[in-house]
This record gives C-alpha cells, sequence and structure tokens, in this order.
C-alpha cells in the first residue's frame, strides 16, 4: 500500500515576493505472508518439530517519509536589463520506518494460511511462536538562499548557500555550511557575434561550489554510536561488551567541484555538442580505515580519505548529409577520469578488504603478490618478492601495487543514425581502456582443490606435468594455487553495443486503416561483438574481482510497434 | 480575507516546522539498539561487562599452544594438514598468511583489553544499594588483575627480555582508538604492577570461585611476573604467599585436576564448555567420528617430552599421555596428548577441558628457580626442598635429592617446568627468558632445519602484526621482521 499526499500553498505577498509553504508525506506498507503447510513432503518428513507442524508467518512494515518546505521568493527586473531572482528556503525531512513479524507453528490444515490456524505455543509442546521487529528514524533539515542574477540576457551570476543538518551524525558535527558560484555567459546575445551567421549557440559556463550527499553514510540511522550487546559466555553467565565501535567524530563528507564548459552548435545546427572540464575534490571522505588493533577493533569508517576526480567528457555530433530523403548523423561521446587519492590522513595506506587503498594512486588499485611463472623442474609456482627477486615461497607481505586499477579511466561511446526515407539504422559502439580486473574464475579452474570436483580440459593442459616442462602456465597440483597478479587481466575492451534498423510505414498508407497512427517494424541486436584480452566472461562491470556474474547477454529482437 | 489568513496560517506553520523546529528534531536517539548511553545501567551490568572480559580471555589458550609448538613439547602428528607449518619452523613473518598463528594474540588481548577498559570507565557512573555498591570493588579489582594479565601475555608474546629501557608494547588503561607508540618496558612494568597491587586489595580473599580472580591468582600472577623481571627476592615472597594459601595437589589428587573433578591446587582457571572458548583438546585431536574412529591427529608429544618421565612413577605421565592402540592398527602412530582430552571419544564433552591458568605446582617452580638465583640451591629455604617436595607428590617412591651449585639447581627447575607445565603454555616462554636455544630431537624437527632455534635468535620475540604496522604509523616492528 502507497499513500502520496502533498499540499502546495502560495501566497503572493506583493508583485514580487512570493511565499511559497509544501507539506507531503509518503507513506508506504508492506506485508508479506508466508505459509508453510504441515502436509507437504517436505514437512512430513523434517526432524524439526517446528517445521514438521508447520508454520505461518505474517511481516508488516511501516516507511513514513514526511517533509515541509517553506519559502519567500523575491522575482523582479529593473530598466528591463536587470534580472534579479531570490529566495529563501527552509526544509525539513524525516523519515521513520517500523516493522513486525510473527511466526507461529504447529498449524491446523482444516484452516490452511491464517494465523488463526497456529497451535498455541508452550514450552512442551516446543511450538512457541517468534515475534520480532523494530523501529528507526532520521531526519534531516536545511536551510537556503539562492540568488540569480541576469544582466541584458548574456551574463548570469548563480549564488547559493546550505546549511543543513542531519540526524545520522554525531551532535558536535551535526550541521555545516555548502556554497555554490556560477556565471554563464551566452555568448551568442554580444554584438560582436552578429556577423557570425554559422554560430547558433555558443554558451560558457563556469562554476564552483561545495556539496555533500546526505544519502551517503556509510551506516545507518545511528550507526555512529558505538552499540553494545547482552549475551551469555557458554556457561551460564550474561555478558554485556561492545559490539560495533560507531564512529563518535564522524562528519560530513563533501565535494568542492569546478566545472567549466562550453556548449556549441554550427552551420545550422548541423555540428552540435557540449564539452566540460571538471576537477572535483571529494574531502573527509568515508574510508573503512584500518586502526590500530590497540584500540579493540581492526577499521573504523572514518572521514580520512581526500580524492580527486578530475577529467574532461564531450559528447558531439554531426550531421554529415542531411537532406529530405536522407539524414546520416555521426556521434561520439566520451570521458577521460584521473582519479587519485590526495590524502588518507595520518596514514599513507588504508587496507580494505584484500586491497591496499594508496595516497599517490587511483582507487580500485590492485595488491597482489606477483607472479613469476613454474618451475620447470619441480612444477612449484614462483613468485615475486617486495623487492622483485624471484621467491618460491607465498607470503602476503609480498604484494605490490603495480597492476593498474580498476577503474577504466577512459570511457565512451561513438556511432551514427542513418534515415533514408522511411528506413532508419543506428549503430553504437561503446568501449572502456585502462582497466584491469581479476579474473576469479580462472582462479578457481586451476585451484587443485577443485580438480576432483571436475577438471577444465583447457586448463588441464596447462598444468606441470614433469620435469623439464617449461610450458606450463599452472604449477603441479601438489602446491597450493594462490591470488596472485597472474589473474589479473586487461579489462579494456571495445564492443559494438547496438544495431538497430526499422521501417516506418509511409503515414499515406496508414490513412487507409483508420485506428493506427503509426506501425514501425524493427530488428535489434544488442552486444553483437566485443574485441578484449580479457579471458573472462564479460570485462565490463563495476567491481575489482570478476566471479560468475551475469554477463551482459548478446540480444537480437525483433518488433512491431503500433500506435493507436 | 479569510482565505488569506488561512494561507498565511499555514506558511507560517511550515515555517516553524521546516525552519526553526529542526534543532530539536535532529536530536534522535535508537530506541532498538543499546548503546553507550544506556549499556551499563546498573551494577548487574558491570558484571555482565566483567564477564564479558572473562570470555574474551579465550587466547589464553593460544599461549598454550605457541608456547608448545615453538619449543619441543610437540612434534607434527599423522594427520596434520598443515596447522601450525610456519610456527613450528620458524617462518613466520608480520603478514597474516605466515604469521596468523603468531599474531593472532595482539588484536585478540587489545579487544580483550578494550572490553576491560569500557567496564572499568562505567564503575564510578554506577550507583546502586548498599549491598550492590558493596559488590563494586571486587568488579574493579578482578577488572584491574586482568588488565594485567593480558598486558603480560602481550609483553611475552612481542616484547624481548625485560630490560627496563627496552620496548614495551602499548599499555591501554582507557577505552581509545587513537594509535599510540609502545614504551619501554620499566615503565610498563610500572603501570602492570600497580593494577596488580590495586587489584590485591579488592578481589575476594578466598577459593570459592577459582573460576574468578581471587588474592592467590593475584599473588600467583605477581610471582610470574617477578620471575620475568629477574626480580628474586619478589618472585619467592609471591610464590610463598600462593603456597600457603593453596596447597599442592597430592600424588592422588593429581589425575583429577586434568578430568575437571577436581579444583586441587588451582586458584584461577578458565572455564570452558563445548560453547565457552572452545574444545582446548581439538589443538591436538579433532573430536572423534566414532568411539573406534580417533579424530585426526595435528599434533603429538614430542619424544623429548615423553622420554623425561619415569614412566612407571610419575603420576604425570599417564594424566598427560596415552598410547592408544586404535591408533597404532590404523597406521596413525599411537601417542597422544591427554592433558586436554575431556570426555569419552565421540562423547560430547571430548576435548573440553578448563585451562588451570595458577597452579601451585608452578609456584613450587618459581620460588626454587628464585631461590637457587640468590644462591640458595640447597636447604630447608633451598632450591632441592621446593623441588623435593614437588616430586614426592608426583613420583611415587622418590627419594630426595641435593643440589651442589645454583647451576645445577637452575637446570633442575627447568626440566621439572618442562615436565610439569607442559601444553600449559610455559616452554617456549621458559627457553626465551633463560637466553637458551630451543634444540628438538630429529625426530620431533618438521625438517632438518627446524631442529633448532639458536639462543637469542630473533625469532624468540614474535613479529608485531602488519596491519598494525600499516595502520598505527607510531609503532615499532621487532627486529629482523622489517
Amino acid at each position: 500500500m502507497k499513500i502520496v499526499a502533498s499540499a502546495n500553498f502560495a501566497y503572493k505577498i506583493t508583485k514580487n515576493l512570493t511565499a511559497n509553504a509544501i507539506i507531503g508525506a509518503d507513506f508506504r506498507e508492506t506485508q508479506n505472508t508466508f505459509y508453510n503447510d504441515p502436509r507437504t513432503f517436505d514437512n512430513t518428513t523434517s526432524t524439526d518439530i517446528r517445521t514438521r507442524s508447520g508454520s505461518i508467518s505474517e511481516g508488516l512494515g511501516r516507511f513514513l517519509q514526511y517533509n515541509t518546505r517553506a519559502s519567500l521568493n523575491y522575482n523582479k527586473t529593473f530598466a528591463s536589463k536587470h534580472e534579479l531572482d531570490v529566495s529563501a528556503v527552509g526544509e525539513y525531512l524525516e523519515y521513520r520506518v517500523k516493522n513486525m513479524n510473527l511466526q507461529g507453528f504447529g498449524i491446523d490444515p482444516r484452516r490452511p494460511n491464517t494465523l488463526a490456524g497456529i497451535t498455541p505455543g508452550s514450552v512442551q509442546n516446543q511450538l512457541v511462536p517468534i515475534i520480532s521487529g523494530g523501529r528507526s528514524v532520521r531526519a534531516l533539515a536545511s536551510a537556503m538562499g539562492l540568488a540569480k542574477y541576469t544582466f541584458d540576457k548574456k551574463y548570469t551570476v548563480n549564488l547559493s548557500y546550505r546549511y543543513d543538518g542531519s540526524s545520522q551524525l554525531p551532535q558536535q558535527n551535526r550541521y555545516t555550511t555548502f556554497y555554490s558560484a556560477g556565471v554563464t555567459w551566452d555568448v551568442l546575445k554580444e554584438n560582436f557575434m552578429r556577423n557570425f551567421s554559422k554560430v547558433n549557440t555558443l554558451r560558457m559556463r563556469a562554476s564552483y561550489g561545495t556539496s555533500a550527499n546526505a544519502d551517503n553514510f556509510p551506516f545507518g540511522d545511528f550507526g555512529y554510536l558505538p552499540q553494545f550487546s547482552i549475551g551469555a559466555d557458554g556457561a551460564g553467565n550474561q555478558t554485556l561488551g561492545v559490539s560495533a565501535l560507531g564512529n563518535p567524530a564522524a562528519t560530513w563528507e563533501f565535494t568542492k567541484m569546478l566545472n567549466v564548459g562550453v556548449d556549441f552548435a554550427f552551420f545550422n545546427s548541423r555540428l552540435n555538442g557540449t564539452v566540460e572540464f571538471y576537477n572535483k575534490l571529494t574531502e573527509q571522505a568515508f574510508a573503512n580505515q584500518s586502526l590500530s588493533l590497540t584500540g579493540g577493533f581492526g577499521a573504523i569508517s572514518a572521514n580520512a580519505a581526500k580524492v580527486r576526480n578530475r577529467g574532461v567528457e564531450y559528447s558531439i555530433n554531426y550531421d554529415l548529409v542531411r537532406n529530405k530523403n536522407l539524414v546520416l548523423t555521426l556521434n561520439a561521446n566520451g570521458s577521460y577520469n584521473h582519479n587519485e587519492v590526495v590524502s588518507l590522513g595520518q596514514v599513507a595506506n588504508f587496507q580494505q578488504g584484500t586491497s591496499l587503498i594508496s595516497v599517490g594512486l587511483p582507487l580500485g588499485t590492485h595488491w597482489e603478490v606477483g607472479w613469476a611463472g613454474v618451475d620447470p623442474a619441480s612444477g612449484r609456482p614462483l613468485y615475486y618478492d617486495a623487492f622483485g627477486n624471484v621467491t618460491n615461497l607465498y607470503s602476503a607481505a609480498n604484494r605490490t601495487q603495480r597492476w593498474g586499477t580498476s577503474f577504466a579511466p577512459w570511457i565512451g561511446g561513438f556511432g551514427y543514425t542513418l534515415r533514408y526515407r522511411n528506413l532508419d539504422m543506428q549503430v553504437l559502439m561503446n568501449y572502456q581502456d585502462g582497466s584491469f580486473r581479476v579474473n576469479n574464475l580462472e582462479f578457481f579452474m586451476e585451484n587443485p582443490g577443485f580438480l576432483a570436483g571436475g577438471l577444465n580440459s583447457a586448463v588441464a593442459g596447462r598444468f606441470w606435468r614433469g620435469p623439464g616442462d617449461t610450458e606450463a602456465t599452472v604449477q603441479s597440483p601438489l602446491y597450493q594455487n594462490q591470488f596472485s597478479s597472474k589473474y589479473i587481466q586487461d579489462a579494456s575492451f571495445l564492443r559494438l553495443r547496438t544495431v538497430t534498423i526499422g521501417y516506418n510505414i509511409p503515414e499515406r498508407s496508414l490513412k487507409q486503416m483508420k485506428f493506427i497512427s503509426s506501425l514501425r517494424f524493427y530488428l535489434a541486436g544488442q552486444n553483437l561483438a566485443t574485441w578484449a584480452k580479457w579471458k573472462g566472461y564479460d570485462p565490463e562491470d563495476n567491481n575489482n574481482i570478476s566471479l560468475s556474474e551475469f554477463p551482459n547477454p548478446r540480444t537480437i529482437t525483433m518488433g512491431v510497434d503500433i500506435r493507436f | 480575507m479569510m482565505k488569506s489568513t488561512i494561507k498565511i496560517y499555514a506558511f507560517s506553520a511550515a515555517l516553524m516546522l521546516g525552519a526553526v523546529g529542526c534543532k530539536k528534531q535532529l536530536d534522535l536517539l535508537p530506541t532498538d539498539t543499546i548503546v553507550e548511553a544506556n549499556a551499563f545501567q546498573s551494577v548487574a551490568d558491570l558484571q555482565r561487562g566483567l564477564n564479558t572480559v572473562y570470555a574474551r580471555y579465550a587466547n589464553y589458550e593460544n599461549s598454550m599452544f605457541l608456547a608448545s609448538t615453538l619449543a619441543d613439547e610437540a612434534k607434527f602428528g599423522p594427520d596434520n594438514g598443515g596447522q601450525g607449518q610456519f610456527v613450528i619452523r620458524y617462518q613466520y613473518n608480520s603478514d597474516p598468511t605466515t604469521g596468523g598463528d603468531v599474531i593472532a594474540g595482539w588484536g585478540a588481548f587489545y579487544s580483550m583489553l578494550d572490553f576491560c577498559n569500557r567496564t572499568l570507565a562505567k564503575i564510578d557512573e554506577i550507583r546502586g544499594t548498599t549491598a550492590e555498591e558493596a559488590q563494586k570493588p571486587a568488579i574493579r579489582g578482578q577488572l584491574l588483575a586482568l588488565r594485567a594479565a593480558a598486558h603480560f601475555e602481550l609483553f611475552r608474546y612481542y616484547c624481548g627480555n625485560y630490560d627496563a629501557a627496552g620496548l614495551g608494547m602499548v599499555y591501554m588503561e582507557k577505552p581509545s582508538i587513537d594509535p599510540a607508540p609502545r614504551i619501554n618496558m620499566g615503565e610498563y612494568f610500572t603501570k602492570l604492577k600497580a593494577d596488580l597491587v590495586a587489584a590485591k586489595a579488592l578481589v575476594p580473599n578466598n577459593l570459592t570461585d577459582v573460576n574468578r580472580v581471587n588474592v592467590a591468582s593475584v599473588a600467583a600472577l605477581q610471582a610470574r611476573v617477578a620471575l620475568y623481571l629477574r626480580e628474586w627476592a619478589n618472585a619467592e615472597a609471591f610464590a610463598t604467599e600462593y603456597i600457603n594459601a593453596v596447597p599442592l595437589a597430592t600424588r592422588a589428587q593429581f589425575p583429577g585436576i586434568w578430568t575437571d573433578v577436581n579444583t586441587a591446587e588451582q586458584s584461577f582457571r578458565l572455564v570452558r564448555t563445548n560453547t565457552l572458548g572452545g574444545r582446548i583438546g581439538s589443538f591436538f585431536r579433532a573430536t572423534s567420528a566414532s568411539t573406534t574412529n580417533i579424530g585426526q591427529v595435528t599434533w603429538r608429544p614430542a619424544q623429548k617430552l615423553w622420554d623425561t618421565y619415569d614412566q612407571a612413577n610419575d603420576v604425570r605421565f599417564a594424566a598427560y599421555f596415552k598410547d592408544e592402540p586404535l591408533l597404532t592398527s590404523a597406521g596413525r602412530g599411537s601417542r597422544l596428548v591427554q592433558k586436554y582430552a575431556g570426555s569419552a571419544y565421540a562423547t560430547p564433552n571430548e576435548n573440553v577441558a578448563n585451562a588451570k591458568v595458577f597452579r601451585t605446582a608452578e609456584m613450587y617452580l618459581i620460588r626454587a628457580e628464585a631461590r637457587a638465583e640468590q644462591g640458595r640451591f640447597s636447604g630447608a629455604t633451598g632450591a632441592d626442598a621446593d623441588i623435593n617436595t614437588l616430586r614426592s607428590n608426583r613420583i611415587n617412591g622418590y627419594t630426595n635429592v641435593t643440589f651442589t651449585s645454583a647451576a645445577q639447581a637452575i637446570n633442575e627447575v627447568l626440566s621439572e617446568r618442562y615436565k610439569e607445565l607442559c601444553y600449559e603454555g610455559h616452554r617456549f616462554f621458559d627457553l626465551k627468558r633463560r637466553g637458551l636455544p630451543v634444540s628438538r630431537l630429529s625426530a620431533d624437527a618438521p625438517s632438518s632445519a627446524g631442529t633448532t632455534l639458536d639462543a637469542n635468535n630473533f625469532r624468540f620475540v614474535l613479529p608485531i602484526p602488519l596491519p598494525e604496522m600499516v595502520a598505527n604509523p607510531a609503532m615499532k616492528q621487532n627486529p629482523g621482521y622489517q
């Protein structure tokens, strides 16, 4: 069940001053029932009394979000050249969740699928129902000031100021301020541009500002508080101890972003596009920081990282041919992003799971022991130690970061669209370059521990066979398989993403059929071809280790699109 | 007019909700979780906090295993699948792959210390009834004693032999996640001894509950600390205090200590059930599938240790070891460590045994060593008197000996410690503090390279974990592991 309600009040105080108030609520209720009939075969044969007797569970979840927003807006144009738009806004958002669940046992088969059918529980019949539930709340409050000034429709200045507070942070860090400033210059409105008739759009933009993501806290509503739990020690004593460290010093992570861009269109807009440069610095970013174990905990989600993303994005379209019967448009878009960890606070490295985040390197940088091949004499696996010497002893202490990052710096696509009379065709290629990922499936296939469970014949031929085998790429099955740089593969690719061919029945033919306004036949293919060095299923994914994820499927669709 | 009044009213209400009222609205507290503000509310909660610290003392067993496999008490069993291979071969480093077994104590003891300090910090905030208030000193005393005990274990693992100016550990006196440097051992032990003195004045002075720390067990730890610090007069005094409080088990009582039918000569033990702290005996031999299908034997007694006993007359031999014919017939050797075997094969409490932390036998051995070191190797208050008392309570038909030199007395004490205290967490640390090598029989060594660990080799001091070195720029690694 879902109810969304909102009320909007607007009051024009003077001609230029308007007051606005919005009150909104979003209520959702979810119910689920799970019924397990005692007469099913699995249940009748179960040794567990509660399974054997059947069960029914009913769950109820409620979510309520409400917000109030009040604003004052002043809007006026002076001397027909100066446009001013100023607002002050106050906003409050609250989210509440509540859920309960109960499960009863001992179903009377005459009354299935209802809570009325359960047997009252007792210690003797072991059918005591299970009741659980909980609730939580969080809130966000903001005050904002916004100003926009435009001079003669040529120059626009935007200013903003925000004061935000979140209940998800400790009291001393609950509130913070953000600001931004931006200018836009519509060059085409300048007198000196009158003679450039081939230019259709030319707009330059620059902005700088700070912002934060209030939905980005790494812990739940109250996760910043250390949490305790009551338990038992196994010898009949109750225990009470800290179970989660929280982070009582957690604060806002925010980004400082500089954007410079240009929108353009030339030659009757046959050539149009956008180019944008950005420099984004995320400060006090949450990172799972390893802690000195002397404090009893190994890691904390701390505001310790400073990460920079700097790059260029572009998108360009060009109509190579444009006449009544034939339109051929070439298009390309892409981006280059340079990601770098600028600072990690007190330390130079964070250990995060199996990876190491280091200052000066991009996020997603692999941290593995270097693979040096198979010893032809003994079949032992060989590794590089931290100094680049070959050793036959595997040690995680020898992990290095020379194996690239999983985040591709180069991403983009290109293609064309063609229309000839009623026939059209679109082709889109896309690519990524500079990404390296771990092919975990290959690690499994080469794992001697799985030999008994079935052997991949392609891998079998690569195992070391006997002294003097210089061809082997997998060690003798006598030696354990370890994670190493061997499984880090280049995940760059070029892919034929989509090809679509369509035919629209001419309108004049449709006129005879009164009910149909358009009729289109099409044939579309997706992921038709991929060129990559990657040996796993699919190089394209946003993780650093490829497991058995479902790859992007190759699909071919044929369809008819009819509109009435 | 009426309409616009309503509008203004609604607008003002929204503005108040939206902007003015927000400060209070954001001060929310969780309803479903226990947090710092409401965790400790009564003296019973402090008691629960203390129980947690006892439960977290699980790593005491780790000391027991390390002291055995790093030294000459155990050898690979027939079914060892690589367990402890880096330890027995001295191939450990600071990383979790090769050093997992030797670095585990670091996090475990400091985690126990965090639990300890978090409860200690709450004691003064809690107010109870007069009867409840009377329980608080004992709770504080036990926490202080456990704090000292965990710090002492950290010293045994990760510090060199005592030297007031040498690098100690980080001494945790309050909950803190800030990275801290190692302090020197002089300062470290000043804090540790102060905790013990404070604890001793607060804990119960009786043996009513040997599952909990009491005055005798604090004295035992003080004796042990003095032994490692080579403070011989203190070692003798604290050991004497313990011996007077807790009599030595007789030959008749002795086997019952290991089957947990009595608590003779113990002042403190860590209760182990099949859910609390795990099955100690499973370190040596896994639980069995049936009464005839005996669990995998990962470690078995070293030949060297086995051959040390007068097998016919020494009651320790039968209590500590077993020659199992069922294994012989399966071609899996025959010798087993029986000390922590618990109930019979394939029964629920197989391999379940309590960890005996302090026993009177150890105090006699500490006192004998302290007396010899002070020049009293023989006589009524000499080392030989203590050794004779201990042996006559262990060996049938024992004839007293007389020591003729301090060196002889110390040798005898060490070999008696080897026999009496094997698998109790002492051997490796005894060799370390006495500056002796580990020398295994070739029959016990994992390979010819693992036969000896030279005296004062850097590996006697275990490595600081790599994750600690990554996280704590102030931490200093031990020599040899950089």
